[in-house]
């Protein structure tokens, strides 16, 4: 009973996984890593019997206290690996805004020339024509 | 459009519209380089005003930080080929009379960075307690990571040569940035020094300090210096 509704569960997250990925809303390479942990959680449903074994045999009387386990780790290390992709949007997202304010001021500067000739405008400012 | 001078003096600006145009007007008044005004996404009138008065700046579409507003500066810097790059406060806290002083001492003496500080030599600067309770912990902080003294280790008036241009252009804390910088730069043997100035009270503008931003300020730098420190 537990295995079926495990497999189910595992099951209905992977066809969830693959309509967002379908839909575009999930870019592939984040949706692969969804679909190997999806993937897993059915053969986890699946081995049930034989990890109840494994849990034994390792020291852990109650089975479902070593998937939670199992399940904090991968989850602790999605985030962290969400996290330092965040970071690198940042880091991305600071660089475009740096490169936006120096074409600006490019454009800004070539429209001050064209306007009023060259060398009017310096990196000390406009300067006040004799 | 050409450099008029090797220094580039970076003034970041959020929301200073009460001030910056004094700030520009005694910099010009008082020193011939190079500057860039770095905008930082101000919603009030800075924008237009560094616009209606011609001067050199650079709008960031966001607000990125003090850290993002003064690498975008040192990036300027380091693309335009300036020898050396100062941060000048637009507050008016920086005195340009000083500028001169940092230039000379960095172009004459054996250093990678010159702190103008406000407490190597007894100056007119007063501070409030919770203040110098502050400036006393980083100072013991990058004293015991680093073994350099620096009385004024969260003076954002500095200058730095080419080398370090190119080390803020590639890499430069978010917030906070004074006292970690410090810490990097120190671990990888960059020379620091420390030599006097004045300073004033803000001209304009509000403060970003509160409680709980000095209690943040405090713990984050502390725990970034170590790891800096350490890694």
């Amino acid at each position: 009973m537990i295995q079926g509704i495990t497999i189910g569960i595992t099951v209905l997250f992977l066809f969830q996984i693959l309509y967002y990925t379908s839909k575009n809303k999930l870019k592939d390479r984040h949706a692969f890593t969804w679909i190997l942990i999806a993937i897993a959680g059915i053969i986890t449903g699946i081995g049930i019997p034989l990890l109840n074994r494994f849990a034994l045999w390792i020291g852990v009387s109650y089975m479902p206290s070593l998937i939670f386990l199992i399940v904090i780790v991968v989850m602790l290390s999605m985030l962290v690996h969400q996290t330092i992709q965040l970071s690198k949007q940042q880091d991305m997202i600071k660089t475009l805004a740096q490169e936006h304010a120096y074409l600006e001021n490019e454009v800004m500067l070539l429209k001050q020339q064209s306007e009023s000739g060259p060398d009017t405008f310096t990196h000390t400012g406009r300067q006040e024509k004799p | 459009m050409s450099r008029q001078s090797d220094v580039l003096i970076i003034i970041p600006a959020y929301n200073e519209e009460d001030a910056i145009e004094q700030t520009v007007e005694h910099l010009k008044r008082y020193t011939g380089y190079d500057y860039l005004i770095v905008d930082d996404g101000s919603t009030d009138r800075t924008s237009a005003i560094i616009r209606e008065r011609g001067y050199n700046g650079v709008r960031l579409p966001v607000n990125l930080g003090i850290g993002g507003a003064m690498q975008t500066g040192y990036r300027y810097a380091a693309r335009h080929g300036y020898e050396y790059a100062i941060q000048l406060d637009a507050d008016g806290q920086h005195d340009p009379r000083d500028i001169d002083k940092l230039v000379r001492e960095i172009r004459t003496s054996d250093t990678d960075i010159v702190i103008g500080s406000r407490f190597v030599e007894k100056s007119s600067y007063k501070s409030s307690l919770p203040r110098r309770i502050g400036i006393y912990y980083f100072y013991m902080l990058i004293r015991l990571l680093t073994g350099n003294r620096i009385f004024d280790p969260t003076s954002g008036y500095r200058i730095v040569n080419r080398n370090i241009i190119n080390e803020f252009s590639k890499q430069y804390p978010v917030d906070y940035p004074e006292v970690e910088i410090l810490v990097s730069m120190a671990r990888s043997k960059y020379r620091i020094k420390e030599i006097s100035v004045e300073m004033k009270k803000r001209q304009g503008g509000v403060s970003s300090i509160n409680v709980v931003r000095s209690v943040y300020y405090m713990l984050k730098v502390t725990m970034f210096s170590i790891i800096r420190r350490s890694f």
